[in-house]
């Protein structure tokens, strides 16, 4: 049963967005056109949350996204702000999750992503800061939603991250 | 039971609600304070990262040279073609090193001739890039010299070859370069080839543009680009690249520096200029009250050291 402790689950958590944070500052791509990244960290906490809300609690999530906020060069606090609104809203889709179909989970990502960098973008420009150039920005979305499923299954099948109901099911399927 | 543990739960819930808003209003609070005190935001992100990088320094060291294994493995078949056309180079640039010295030697004779006073030249700190900004949208990089090396905000950066770019946030064992492409970088250069002077902006591009250019006609392709000096920052003639007309119209400047290996990086540290204020006074004998002054000073200093 210590394996399924949120507790542990939480460390996991930590650890692998510690991971991503350190893989994105390697100084592999000095060079402007370089690979553009795909946004793991956001993808990996959203189908995490939808998972096990329990063992990603606010305040962790908080702390992770303020940090990479920092480290990553990016304006501080904004992002992370919108990670925030987004998680809450994924906890409450969390709780019919296992019921829904695999492609409702990809869809509701891929609004909710595309809704966050189009907000992030509007309140950068209000704000009077430059905006990331937007044939880059829009790359990125489309490989970050691209690798959703990806990531999902991963979560599901080697890092054993399951929803409560389909661990009691043993139900096939990525949930 | 039952209704205490909806109590709980509901009690739970409001606690819940009210810290999430707090955080969220935290955060924005944070984002405005960024936006209207840069500075000192700024200051406090690379106080964390002067924290936190060196202590994940080990765990980059590792994967960084894994990286560059692998792309000198690539390399390797290029070796050859490449070994050719290093020793040809080599037989011509032997041929400038003669004409370099001869020239020298000319120059310094003629200086002595002149009896020319130089400028006091600049001296650097060498470091090593250990992390980049992280983000695709950020053109930026982590050096592992601070303020205890005596680096400076503001500071021009060089590779061997031309033009990094400027240093933007100094911790006391690590300091961020802002790379010549990146969208905030604006550095005033001036094309001698042809007398203009024009900006050189980054836009995530790898060949920033050049702006505000009096006249583009004069302007060629293949043209020499440094910086002008101008705006104190920077000093003057770093070579940093040459103009190349991009594919869509506009001029961009082709970047000396080697992006694509930037390992090390010198940082230049400019001995600060002297600046002439005011205009220039009477010349004259000393004006009867500063006479009597300077002969009292003296009397006084010659009663102390007695």
């Amino acid at each position: 049963m210590k394996a399924n402790s949120p507790l542990l689950k939480s460390l996991m958590f930590l650890g692998l967005t510690t991971l991503l944070i350190l893989l994105q500052l390697l100084p592999l791509e000095l060079q402007a056109d370089a690979l553009i990244w795909p946004d793991l960290l956001f993808a990996l906490t959203a189908a995490w949350v939808l998972r096990r809300p329990d063992s990603t609690p606010v305040l962790l999530i908080v702390a992770i996204f303020l940090m990479a906020d920092f480290i990553l060069s990016r304006p501080p606090g904004l992002w992370c702000f919108m990670v925030l609104m987004a998680t809450e809203f994924l906890r409450i889709q969390s709780r019919g999750h296992h019921d829904r179909p695999f492609l409702f989970e990809w869809v509701t990502f891929a609004i909710l992503f595309g809704l966050m960098l189009l907000l992030q973008s509007l309140i950068l420009s209000l704000s009077l800061v430059p905006n990331p150039p937007a044939g880059r920005m829009l790359f990125q979305y489309a490989i970050t939603t691209g690798l959703y499923p990806l990531i999902a299954f991963t979560l599901y099948g080697v890092l054993r991250i399951r929803a409560p109901e389909a661990e009691r099911g043993r139900m096939g399927g990525v949930a | 039971m039952a209704t205490g543990d909806n109590e709980v739960s509901a009690m739970w819930r409001t606690i819940r609600r009210i810290l999430i808003t707090g955080v969220s209003v935290f955060l924005l609070a944070l984002f405005l304070l960024w936006r209207i005190d840069n500075p000192r935001v700024e200051t406090l992100r690379i106080a964390i990262l002067d924290r936190v990088v060196p202590n994940i320094e080990w765990s980059l060291n590792p994967l960084t040279s894994i990286n560059r294994m692998i792309s000198d493995y690539q390399t390797l078949e290029e070796v050859y073609a490449q070994n050719r056309e290093l020793r040809r180079e080599l037989q011509r640039m032997k041929g400038w090193r003669e004409a370099a010295l001869q020239l020298e030697e000319k120059n310094a004779r003629l200086r002595a001739l002149n009896n020319v006073r130089l400028s006091p030249r600049l001296r650097f700190v060498a470091g090593e890039v250990i992390a980049d900004s992280g983000s695709p949208f950020r053109q930026s990089g982590l050096l592992n010299i601070g303020r205890i090396d005596g680096v400076q905000d503001g500071s021009a950066t060089v590779d061997g070859l031309g033009l990094v770019g400027r240093i933007s946030g100094v911790g006391d064992t690590t300091s961020r370069v802002i790379l010549l492409t990146d969208i905030n970088s604006k550095v005033p250069s001036i094309l001698p080839d042809s007398g203009q002077r024009a900006l050189v902006s980054g836009d995530n591009t790898n060949a920033p543009v050049l702006d505000f250019i009096e006249s583009i006609e004069e302007v060629r392709p293949g043209d020499r680009v440094m910086t002008s000096g101008d705006g104190g920052l920077f000093p003057a003639d770093i070579l940093i690249g040459t103009v190349a007309t991009g594919p869509d119209g506009r001029l961009r400047v082709r970047l000396a520096a080697d992006y694509r290996r930037l390992e090390f990086i010198r940082v230049l540290r400019q001995a600060p200029s002297e600046q002439i204020v005011g205009p220039g006074e009477l010349i004259g004998p000393a004006l009867p009250g500063d006479a009597l002054e300077t002969i009292e000073e003296s009397r006084a200093t010659e009663g102390a050291s007695q």
